[in-house]
C-alpha cells in the first residue's frame, strides 16, 4: 500500500507543487516590443531623447489660428469666418473639463519625470543640458498656464494617485510666478549660447532663448502688477525684463532680419523662409538670425500639416478697422495726424504712404498676389508680366471684413498643407520692444538712447524713412509715447498669439474688448458702389462685423474647469466666476 | 491548500472489504447497444456498491446469494441475482434527457445529476445548415441565454459572436471556449471550425458550472467535443450541398427617374434659387430621362439647361460628360451567388484503437458581383485513439484549417453611401475605359474600382492540436494530463493600383487614382501570428460508498501561455501588371515602410471539485480555483474563485411516488465566483516609456532639432499596480422537469450576476499629469431569466417534437464611478453611464411636427439657449436656415424654457437584444423528415448611424428610395417623415436622437427549414450503402421587422466600413454587405 501511495500518489502531488512554482515564476513577463523604464536613463544619449519630448510643446501655427487659448481668435485684432468666438466676446462659461488644463499638467509630469531620474543619474555634468532644458520647459508650460489661470498648483515630482499634491490649494500667483523665474534662471545659467550650439543641435534651447523668455515672462507679470497698483513687485520683475532682455541685445547672437536684397518686403518674406525657394533673393533659413527659438518646419522633413496659406489668406481671419487704422503714416504719426493719410474715400486711398508693413500684411484691392495654387504662385519671382499671368488674379477685397490678411502665407507652388517654414516661438524683434516696454514701464521714461538700440530697430527695419520714435518726436506732436511702443508692439506681433495676453497685462481690454468688431469704412466710399450688398451691416458708414461684445473683470483669468474643483475642493474658483 | 482538502478523499480509496468472490460484467443500452459508464452498481442490503467504468465494464464482490443492483440516471433500475460470475447487462432508457452524457469542466456529467446551470446541443443543429461560416451561425436561437449575433454577410468576415447571458463587464468579457479538453486563445478561433466535426457544444452558464475555469470564465464556459469514432465496423460518410445565396434584406436605392424629382424637390424645400446646381443638375436628369437620353457631353448638356430655361454657369466645370443610365448601385453591385460545400470522413474502431479522419471544403460565393470576393475553406481534421492498456489511453486530436479571403483592395472605396445614380452599370464608359462622373475618387464608379483597384488577400491557417492521456491509476482512481497547441498565421496581401479615370466618351484622361485616393500604386504584406500553447493536468476520484453515498473528487493544474507577434512592411510604386511583391517596386526608400508588434500573455491556475450525491436525490457541489495572470502585478497576480452547487431530485423522494404524471424533477441553486482580466493592457504594472519619431514629412509631430525631426522618448501612463482580478458573482436557480411519459420536459432558471469590482478608469485631479489606470471600482449587475420546454410524441409512425425557449437578461451599471454623465455619442449610444444598462440611448422626446404658423411661432422660443442645432436663423432667411413647417419639434422636459440635451434627454431604450426567443419543431414520418425553426429577437432599440437615413442628406450620394415622397408637404401633413431636406442644420435637427428616430429591433424570422427523405434501407443497402437522405434546406427564408431605412434588423447600426488593424488599417472590413437567405440542397450519403 505503501509503495502504491508514493508511486501513484506522491508523484502526482509532487508534480502539481513542482507546477505551481514554476507556474508562477512564468507568470512574470515583461514586454517585448516596447521599452521599460527600468532598462533607459542609463547614458546621456537617452536623456536627450527625453527632452527632445519638450519641444513638441511650443507654440506653432495651430496655437494662433485655431480656438486655443493664445489665439488671435480669442482678441480683438482678427474677425474670424467661424463667427463670434465666446472667448472673445467675452461670453465664455466654466467648463466641465478643459483641454488647457490638462495637457498643461500632462507635460508638467513628463518633465518632472526626466528631472525626477536625472536626480538619480551618476554623472550630473553630462546631463546638465538636458536638466536645464527640462527647466526651461517646465517654465513655458507653467507661464502658460499663469496667463490663462492666474495661480495654479506648483508640482515639482511626478505624482502617484496617493500623492497629497492631489487634493493641494493652488499656488498663489507671485509663487508661481517666482518659481518659474528660479526655473528660467537655473536653466540660463547652463544653456550654451546660440553660437556654440553645432549644426547637430540647432533648435534646441540656448541660452538666449531662456533669456528672452525670462524677459517674457517678466514684463507680463512686472506689467499684470504695474496696472494692479503693486508697484513695488512690479520694479522688480521689470528690472528682470530689462537685465535679461539687454542680456540678449548685447550677446550679439541675434540680429533682425532685413536683407537689402529684399527691401520693404524683408519682414513678409522672413515669416514664409524655406528652404526651397520661397523669396525674390532665394534666401534661406540660414539667413535668418532673428528667431531666437522656433518650431522649426521643412517641407521635406517636417511639413506644417495645417492649412496655414489657405487658412490665413482672407479666408479664415478678417483684419478688422482697428488694426488697420493703426498702422502709422510714413511720416511716423498716426492717420489722425498725418497730412498723408489719403483717407477711406476709395478701396484703395487708406493703403497709401503708410507703415510698410501695411501692404505685406494685408492685401490691397485691385493688386496681384500669389498663393500656392497652381496658377496662383509666383513663376519668376519679379512680378513680371509671367508671374501676374499666372498670379491668382486681381485682387477684390469686397469680401468678408474688405481687409484681407496675408500674412504667413507662402507665394511658392505647394499643395495644400505642405508649407514648410518655421513658427517663431521667441524672436528678436520681441526682445527689442520688450526692452523699450520694460525700460519705460520701470521709470515712465524712456531715453532716445534705448529706443535707439531697441524699439527703433523694428520701426525703421523696412521703414527706412520714417522718423525714428524719440521723446522729442512725441512732444512735438501730441504723442503719447506708451501708446506709441505698444502701437509698435501690435503692429510688428500682431498674429503671433500675443495681443490677448497684452491686453490683459496691460487691463486694457474691459475697454478694448467690449469695441465692435469693424470692417472697411463704407458709406461716402468707393465701396458703396463696389460692394452694395453689405448695407445692411453698415453702422454709422462702417461695415460691423460683431457687436455686443462684453468684458467684465472676471474674464481677466479663465475659470478653473469645475470637474476639477469637484475632484479636489481645494481647488478655488477664479474671481467672478 | 486545496491538496489538503482533497488528500483525505484520495485515502478512503485505500480501504479495502472481505472478500466473498468477485463478479464482473459489462452494462450496455438495451437499444443502442452502447456501453454505459458510471452506472452505480451495488449489492442489496449491503454497503457494497461500485460503478461502471467508460466502457461499462465493472466487478464487485458479492456472494452468490445476493442480489445485484443497478442504477443510472435516466433508466430503469434492474435487479439481477449475482448467481453468476459473469453478466451482460441491458439497461432500458426511460429518460434520455437525464441520461445523456454533458461535458463539463475537467469530465463529464448525466445531465440528470448535473446541479450547475449547463445547456447542450448536439451535432443535429449544424446538420443540413448548408454551408455555415462559422459553427455560431447555426447556433443563434438553440440555446437559451445565449446571444449570437453578426455583423456582416462579407465571404470570410462574417463576425459572429456571442454572449453568454449578456454582459459580465463593461470591459467585455468573451466566453471561455474549449476544444477537446484544451482552451483556445479567442473566440474568434471558432471562425474557421469545421461545424460538421462537431458532436456537441456544452454552455456553462453558471458560476457554479464554470467556477473551475475561474480566470476567464466570467463571459461563460463553451465546452466543443469533436466527434470520434464509435465502435463497431468503419464508417464512410459522405455530405455535400449546394446552396443559392439570394440577397435577403438592403435598403432600396433610388434610380435616375426618381432621383431628379427627389432633388428638385429637396433643393426647392430648402429655398434654393433656380441658379442651383443641384437643382439644374435634377431638373436635367428629369430632362434626360423624359427624352431618354443617357449621355450628354458638356455642351449637349448646357443646351438641354438653355432649353429648360436655366442658367449653364459654373455647371459642374469638372464633369467632361453627364450619364443617365436607369439602374442603382445596389442593382449592379450585388447579386445572387452560390456556395458549395463537400464533407467527407472515414472512421472506424477497434477495442484498441480508433479513429475518425476528416476532410471538409467550403466555397462561398460572394453576393459581391464586382472584382474579386470569396472565401474557400479546408478543414482536415484527425482524431485518434489508443488503448496502449486498460490503465492508459492517449486520445490524439490534430486539426488543420485554412481559409483564403480574396476581395477588392478598399472595400471602403467600393461600398459606400456611392454617388448619385446614372452611372453605367458596367463601370466603363464608351470606349472600355474606367469611368469617373467628376474628378476625384468618390466620383469614380465603384465598379470599376472593384474590378481594376486590386485586390486584398487574407490567408488564414490555423492548427490546433491536442493530446490527452488518461491513466488509470486504480479502478477509482484515474490522472488525466493534456496538452495542446494552437497555432495561428495570418498572411495580408494587399495591392492597390492606380487606375486611369477616363470620361465616359473616353476622350479625356480626368485622373489616375488608386482606390484611397492617392495618386500612388502601393503593395503591403502583413504577417500576424499567434502561437497558444495550454498545458494541464487532473486527477480525479469516484466512489461510491455503500449503496447510498457517491463520492467525487478532482484535482489539477493548468497553464497557457499566449505569444503574439506581427509584422508590416509596404512599399509604394509597385510595377504594374506584375506579380505583386514587395520586392517589384520602384519607389526610393522612402516609399518603404516597416512594423512590428509583440507580446504575450500567461494563465496560471489549480482547480478542484468535489461531488457528492445522496442516493442520487441530494446533489451537492463544490468548485474552487486559484488562478494567476500575468497582467497583473506580482502582489494582486493570484485570486481564489470558487463555486457552490446543489440539486434536489424531487422525484427520487418517496412521497413523489404516487404523482404518476411527473417523470422527474429537479430544483437546483448555486452561487459562485469567476474572474474576468479583459479590456486591461497586458502590461500595465510595469512603467513603459513610449517611443516617438517622424515617418516622413507628413508627420507633424517631431520638431527638427539639429538636421532631422526629433526622435523622442516620453513617460508612458501611471501603473497599475493596486488592482486585481475583476470578480463576478453569479447566483443561480434552476428547475428542470418531465412529465407525461417524458413527453414534455423542460427547465427554467433565474439568474444573477454581480461584478462588484470591475475595471474602470478612475478621475484623479488634473494636476497628476496623466489618466489613472481602471481600478476595480465598478459595479455591474445582471439579471434575467430563461425557460425552455420541449414536447416529443408519435403517433402511429409519425413522431413529432415542438419546443421552444425564451430567454431576456437586464444590466444595470449600479456604479460606475459616478460617471453618470449622458453624452451624445453616436446618435445617443452611450456604452456606459451609472445607473442605466449598457449600451443605452438617450434623446429627446418628440413633440410632433409643426403644422402652423401659431406653432411655428411659439415653438422659435426654444431657439434661445439650445444646444441641439436648431436652424436658427430669423423668419426671413432661407427656409433651410430656419425653422419650417413639417419640422419636428421635441419637448422642453425640464421645463427650462429651453430644448438642450442631455437636460432634455429620456433614455430610449437599449441596443442589446434584451429579450431573445426562439421556437421549433419537426416531424419524422417514413423517411421523410421536416424541421423549423424560428428565432427572433423581442426588445431591442436601434438607431441608425450613416448617411441612408435622411432623404437627400448628401445631395452627390445616393438615396435611401424607402424615404421617397415620404415626408411632410403642404399635401402630406401627416407624412412620417419631417420637410425632405439636403441641408446638414435641418436634417441634424431633425433627426436629432429622439424617441421618434429610435427604431424598434424587434424582429422574428423564420432561420431554418429542413425537409429530407431518406431512402429505405432495404433499396439502399443492395448498393451497399448504410443511409441516403436527399435534403433541402432554407434560411433566414422570412423575417418580420419594423426597421425603416431597408437594412436587415440584424445589421450593426452603423452599416460602416472599418479598417484592419492588423494591415495598417486598410479598409477590408465592410457590414454593408447584405444579409442573405440560404437555399440548400444537399445529401447525406453513409457507407
Amino acid at each position: 500500500m505503501k509503495n502504491i501511495i508514493s508511486r501513484y500518489l506522491l508523484l502526482p502531488i509532487g508534480l502539481v507543487l513542482f507546477f505551481q512554482y514554476s507556474c508562477n515564476k512564468a507568470l512574470d513577463l515583461k514586454p517585448i516590443n516596447e521599452i521599460s523604464d527600468a532598462d533607459y536613463w542609463k547614458s546621456p544619449d537617452q536623456f536627450k531623447l527625453a527632452a527632445n519630448a519638450f519641444y513638441g510643446y511650443l507654440r506653432t501655427f495651430t496655437d494662433v489660428m485655431n480656438d486655443n487659448p493664445h489665439s488671435e481668435r480669442r482678441a480683438d485684432l482678427l474677425y474670424t469666418r467661424d463667427g463670434a468666438n465666446p472667448f472673445s466676446s467675452g461670453s465664455n462659461t466654466i467648463p466641465l473639463t478643459d483641454g488647457n488644463w490638462n495637457t498643461g499638467y500632462s507635460r508638467i509630469r513628463d518633465v518632472n519625470y526626466l528631472l525626477s531620474k536625472a536626480s538619480e543619474y551618476s554623472n550630473p555634468p553630462a546631463i546638465a543640458q538636458f536638466v536645464a532644458e527640462a527647466k526651461f520647459f517646465r517654465a513655458y508650460v507653467y507661464f502658460d498656464l499663469l496667463e490663462q489661470y492666474g495661480g495654479v498648483p506648483i508640482v515639482t515630482t511626478p505624482l502617484s494617485v496617493n500623492s497629497p499634491e492631489l487634493k493641494a490649494p493652488r499656488n498663489t500667483r507671485d509663487e508661481v510666478v517666482d518659481f518659474i523665474v528660479k526655473d528660467l534662471e537655473d536653466a540660463i545659467a547652463v544653456l550654451p549660447l546660440e553660437s556654440a550650439i553645432g549644426a547637430t543641435d540647432k533648435g534646441r534651447v540656448s541660452k538666449g532663448a531662456a533669456q528672452a523668455f525670462l524677459a517674457r515672462v517678466t514684463l507680463y507679470e512686472g506689467t499684470w502688477q504695474e496696472f494692479r497698483n503693486n508697484a513695488a513687485r512690479a520694479n522688480t520683475l521689470l528690472d528682470k525684463a530689462i537685465s535679461n532682455s539687454n542680456a540678449v541685445i548685447t550677446s550679439g547672437q541675434y540680429q533682425l532680419f532685413a536683407p537689402a536684397i529684399l527691401g520693404d518686403s524683408a519682414q513678409k518674406y522672413m515669416f514664409i523662409l524655406e528652404d526651397e525657394k520661397s523669396n525674390p533673393a532665394s534666401l534661406g533659413k540660414s539667413a535668418n538670425k532673428e528667431y531666437i527659438l522656433a518650431n522649426r518646419y521643412s517641407y521635406t522633413q517636417r511639413q506644417i500639416r495645417f492649412n496655414v496659406t489657405k487658412t490665413c489668406l482672407n479666408n479664415v481671419f478678417w483684419g478688422t478697422k482697428k488694426l488697420v487704422d493703426m498702422y502709422l503714416c510714413k511720416d511716423g504719426l498716426p492717420i489722425d495726424k498725418s497730412p498723408l493719410f489719403q483717407g477711406y474715400a476709395t478701396t484703395r486711398s487708406e493703403y497709401a504712404n503708410r507703415d510698410s508693413r501695411l501692404q505685406y500684411s494685408f492685401m490691397i484691392d485691385g493688386n496681384y498676389y500669389w498663393d500656392n495654387n497652381n496658377p496662383g504662385s509666383r513663376v519668376t519671382w519679379t512680378g513680371d508680366a509671367l508671374d501676374i499671368a499666372n498670379s491668382r488674379g486681381v485682387n477684390n477685397n469686397a469680401t468678408n471684413s474688405g481687409y484681407g490678411p496675408q500674412k504667413w502665407c507662402t507665394e511658392r507652388r505647394l499643395n495644400d498643407n505642405e508649407e514648410g517654414y518655421d513658427y517663431p516661438v521667441v524672436r528678436y524683434a520681441e526682445v527689442l520692444l520688450t526692452y523699450a516696454e520694460a525700460v519705460f514701464e520701470r521709470n515712465g521714461a524712456i531715453t532716445d538712447a534705448d529706443l535707439d538700440k531697441s524699439l527703433n530697430l523694428v520701426r525703421n527695419r523696412i521703414n527706412k524713412t520714417m522718423p525714428k520714435l524719440s521723446n522729442a518726436f512725441v512732444s512735438a506732436n501730441g504723442l503719447d509715447m506708451r501708446t506709441e511702443i505698444r502701437r509698435e508692439r501690435n503692429i510688428e506681433l500682431f498674429f503671433e498669439g500675443f495681443r490677448v495676453d497684452d491686453l490683459k497685462r496691460w487691463k486694457t481690454a474691459e475697454t478694448e474688448m467690449p469695441k465692435d468688431l469693424q470692417g472697411i469704412t463704407w458709406t461716402g466710399t468707393q465701396w458703396q458702389t463696389k460692394w452694395p450688398g453689405i448695407a445692411s451691416q453698415v453702422v454709422n458708414g462702417v461695415l460691423r462685423l460683431q457687436t455686443g461684445r462684453t468684458w467684465s473683470d472676471k474674464n481677466y483669468l479663465l475659470p478653473i474647469p469645475s470637474q476639477q474643483i469637484a475632484l479636489n475642493p481645494n481647488l478655488t474658483q477664479n474671481p467672478g466666476w | 491548500m486545496l491538496l489538503f482538502l482533497f488528500l483525505p478523499l484520495l485515502l478512503i480509496c485505500f480501504t479495502s472489504e472481505a472478500q466473498v468472490r468477485t463478479v464482473s460484467g459489462t452494462v450496455t443500452d438495451s437499444k443502442t447497444n452502447a456501453p454505459l459508464g458510471d452506472v452505480s452498481v451495488t449489492v442489496k442490503g449491503s454497503k457494497a456498491g461500485t460503478s461502471t467504468d467508460a466502457n461499462g465494464k465493472f466487478s464487485i464482490s458479492a456472494g452468490a446469494g445476493q442480489v445485484l443492483v443497478f442504477t443510472s440516471v435516466g433508466y430503469q433500475p434492474q435487479e439481477v441475482p449475482a448467481s453468476q460470475e459473469s453478466f451482460s447487462i441491458r439497461l432500458v432508457n426511460v429518460n434520455q434527457q437525464l441520461s445523456d452524457v454533458v461535458v463539463v469542466g475537467y469530465g463529464t456529467r448525466k445531465k440528470g445529476s448535473v446541479t450547475g446551470s449547463v445547456a447542450n446541443v448536439d451535432s443535429k443543429v449544424f446538420q443540413d445548415r448548408g454551408p455555415v461560416s462559422s459553427p455560431l451561425a447555426a447556433l443563434q436561437g438553440q440555446v437559451p441565454g445565449v446571444t449570437v449575433t453578426r455583423n456582416s454577410a462579407q465571404p470570410g468576415r462574417e463576425t459572429w459572436n456571442f454572449l453568454v447571458r449578456g454582459n459580465s463587464s463593461v470591459n467585455g468579457a468573451e466566453p471561455l471556449v474549449i476544444v477537446d479538453g484544451l482552451t483556445l486563445p479567442s473566440s474568434t478561433a471558432l471562425n474557421s471550425m469545421n461545424p460538421a466535426d462537431i458532436d456537441n457544444i456544452s454552455f456553462l452558464k453558471d458560476a457554479a458550472a464554470s467556477s473551475i475555469y475561474g480566470a476567464r470564465a466570467a463571459g461563460g464556459v463553451v465546452i466543443i467535443t469533436t466527434k470520434r469514432a464509435k465502435m463497431g465496423k468503419s464508417v464512410i460518410e459522405y455530405n455535400g450541398s449546394v446552396s443559392r445565396k439570394i440577397i435577403g434584406l438592403q435598403p432600396k436605392l433610388t434610380d435616375i427617374s426618381t432621383w431628379g424629382p427627389l432633388m428638385e424637390e429637396a433643393r426647392q424645400t430648402d429655398g434654393f434659387a433656380a441658379t442651383d446646381l443641384w437643382y439644374r443638375y435634377g431638373k436635367l436628369a428629369e430632362y434626360a430621362v423624359a427624352n431618354n437620353i443617357q449621355t450628354m457631353t458638356a455642351a449637349e448638356a448646357a443646351n438641354n439647361l438653355a432649353t429648360l430655361g436655366l442658367s449653364t454657369t459654373g455647371f459642374f466645370t469638372d464633369v467632361k460628360d453627364f450619364v443617365f443610365f436607369p439602374g442603382t448601385m445596389n442593382d449592379y453591385l450585388w447579386g445572387n451567388a452560390t456556395s458549395t460545400e463537400h464533407q467527407l470522413s472515414i472512421s472506424s474502431r477497434t477495442d484498441k484503437a480508433g479513429y475518425r479522419i476528416s476532410m471538409g471544403y467550403l466555397n462561398d460565393g460572394s453576393l459581391l458581383q464586382v472584382g474579386d470576393n470569396s472565401n474557400k475553406r479546408y478543414n482536415v481534421r484527425l482524431t485518434h485513439d489508443y488503448q496502449f492498456s486498460q490503465k492508459l489511453k492517449l486520445e490524439s486530436n490534430v486539426s488543420f484549417e485554412k481559409n483564403d479571403i480574396i476581395q477588392p483592395a478598399n472595400i471602403g472605396a467600393v461600398l459606400n453611401n456611392g454617388i448619385q445614380p446614372g452611372l453605367p452599370a458596367s463601370g466603363v464608359g464608351k470606349t472600355g475605359q474606367p469611368y469617373v462622373w467628376g474628378s476625384g475618387i468618390a466620383n469614380a464608379s465603384p465598379v470599376a474600382i472593384a474590378n481594376y483597384g486590386g485586390d486584398a488577400k487574407e490567408l488564414n491557417a490555423r492548427i490546433n492540436t491536442s493530446f490527452n492521456l488518461t491513466y488509470n491509476i486504480l479502478k477509482n482512481l484515474k490522472a488525466v494530463g493534456s496538452a495542446g497547441y494552437y497555432y495561428n498565421h495570418t498572411d495580408y496581401r494587399t495591392q492597390e493600383n492606380v487606375i486611369n479615370w477616363y470620361d465616359y466618351a473616353g476622350a479625356n484622361l480626368i485622373s489616375s487614382l488608386s482606390p484611397s485616393g492617392t495618386n500612388r500604386s502601393f503593395y503591403q504584406r502583413a504577417s500576424r501570428k499567434e502561437a497558444y500553447y495550454n498545458l494541464n493536468a487532473y486527477l480525479e476520484y469516484n466512489k461510491l460508498i455503500g449503496s447510498d453515498h457517491d463520492i467525487r473528487g478532482m484535482i489539477g493544474t493548468q497553464y497557457e501561455r499566449d505569444e503574439y507577434n506581427s509584422f508590416f512592411g509596404r512599399t509604394l510604386d509597385v510595377v504594374p501588371g506584375v506579380p505583386p511583391s514587395l520586392s517589384l517596386s520602384y519607389g526610393d526608400p522612402t516609399t518603404k515602410t516597416v512594423s512590428e508588434a509583440q507580446n504575450h500573455y500567461a494563465l496560471g491556475g489549480y482547480f478542484g471539485r468535489f461531488n457528492y450525491a445522496f442516493r442520487n436525490k441530494y446533489l451537492f457541489e463544490l468548485d474552487g480555483r486559484y488562478d494567476g495572470s500575468s497582467k497583473f502585478d506580482a502582489n494582486n497576480r493570484w485570486k481564489m474563485f470558487y463555486g457552490v452547487s446543489g440539486g434536489w431530485r424531487i422525484t427520487q423522494e418517496k412521497f413523489m411516488e404516487n404523482i404518476k404524471f411527473l417523470n422527474d424533477l429537479k430544483l437546483r441553486a448555486s452561487w459562485g465566483t469567476v474572474g474576468n482580466q479583459n479590456g486591461i493592457g497586458l502590461y500595465d504594472y510595469i512603467q513603459l516609456l513610449n517611443l516617438g519619431y517622424s515617418t516622413g514629412a507628413t508627420s507633424s509631430g517631431f520638431p527638427i532639432l539639429g538636421t532631422s525631426p526629433a526622435v523622442k522618448v516620453s513617460p508612458g501612463g501611471l501603473v497599475a499596480l493596486d488592482r486585481t482580478w475583476e470578480k463576478v458573482q453569479t447566483t443561480n436557480l434552476g428547475l428542470d422537469f418531465s412529465v407525461l411519459q417524458s413527453k414534455l420536459s423542460g427547465s427554467i432558471e433565474v439568474y444573477q450576476k454581480v461584478n462588484n469590482n470591475m475595471l474602470i478608469a478612475r478621475s484623479f485631479p488634473a494636476v497628476l499629469g496623466a489618466s489613472a489606470p481602471a481600478g476595480n471600482n465598478g459595479e455591474l449587475k445582471a439579471q434575467g431569466w430563461e425557460a425552455s420546454a420541449t414536447w416529443s410524441d408519435h403517433v402511429g409512425k409519425l413522431t413529432y417534437h415542438v419546443g421552444g425557449n425564451i430567454s431576456t437578461y437586464k444590466t444595470d451599471l449600479v456604479n460606475y464611478g459616478g460617471q453618470n454623465i449622458i453624452g451624445l455619442g453616436v446618435r445617443g449610444l452611450n456604452t456606459a453611464v451609472q445607473g442605466y444598462p449598457l449600451n443605452s440611448y438617450f434623446g429627446l422626446v418628440y413633440a410632433g411636427r409643426i403644422q402652423t404658423d401659431k406653432q411655428l411661432n411659439d415653438y422659435r422660443a426654444y431657439i434661445i439657449g439650445n444646444n441641439i442645432g436648431m436652424p436658427s436663423g430669423a423668419t426671413t432667411a432661407q427656409a433651410n436656415a430656419r425653422l419650417a413647417l413639417g419640422d419636428n419639434m421635441y419637448k422642453d422636459v425640464n421645463g427650462d424654457g429651453k430644448i438642450t440635451f442631455p437636460e432634455d434627454a429620456v433614455y430610449l431604450g437599449t441596443s442589446d437584444p434584451r429579450i431573445t426567443y426562439s421556437f421549433n419543431g419537426g416531424l419524422e414520418w417514413s423517411g421523410f423528415d421536416l424541421n423549423f425553426i424560428f428565432q427572433g429577437v423581442a426588445k431591442r432599440t436601434i438607431i441608425r448611424d450613416g448617411n441612408w437615413r435622411i432623404p437627400a442628406a448628401v445631395v452627390f450620394q445616393a438615396q435611401n428610395d424607402a424615404f421617397r415622397n415620404q415626408w411632410w408637404t403642404p399635401n402630406n401633413t401627416n407624412a412620417w417623415l419631417p420637410r425632405i431636406s439636403s441641408t446638414g442644420t435641418v436634417n441634424n435637427y431633425n433627426y436629432y436622437p429622439s424617441d421618434w428616430v429610435a427604431e424598434n429591433g424587434a424582429y422574428l424570422r423564420l432561420k431554418n427549414l429542413v425537409i429530407g427523405y431518406t431512402l429505405p434501407k432495404n433499396i439502399t443497402q443492395r448498393a451497399k450503402i448504410e443511409k441516403l437522405r436527399f435534403y433541402f434546406s432554407g434560411s433566414d427564408l422570412w423575417e418580420i421587422t419594423h426597421i425603416h431605412d431597408g437594412w436587415d434588423p440584424e445589421a450593426s447600426t452603423n452599416v460602416a466600413n472599418t479598417g484592419d488593424a492588423n494591415n495598417n488599417n486598410q479598409s477590408t472590413f465592410s457590414a454593408r454587405y447584405p444579409f442573405y437567405r440560404y437555399l440548400t440542397f444537399g445529401v447525406n450519403l453513409t457507407f
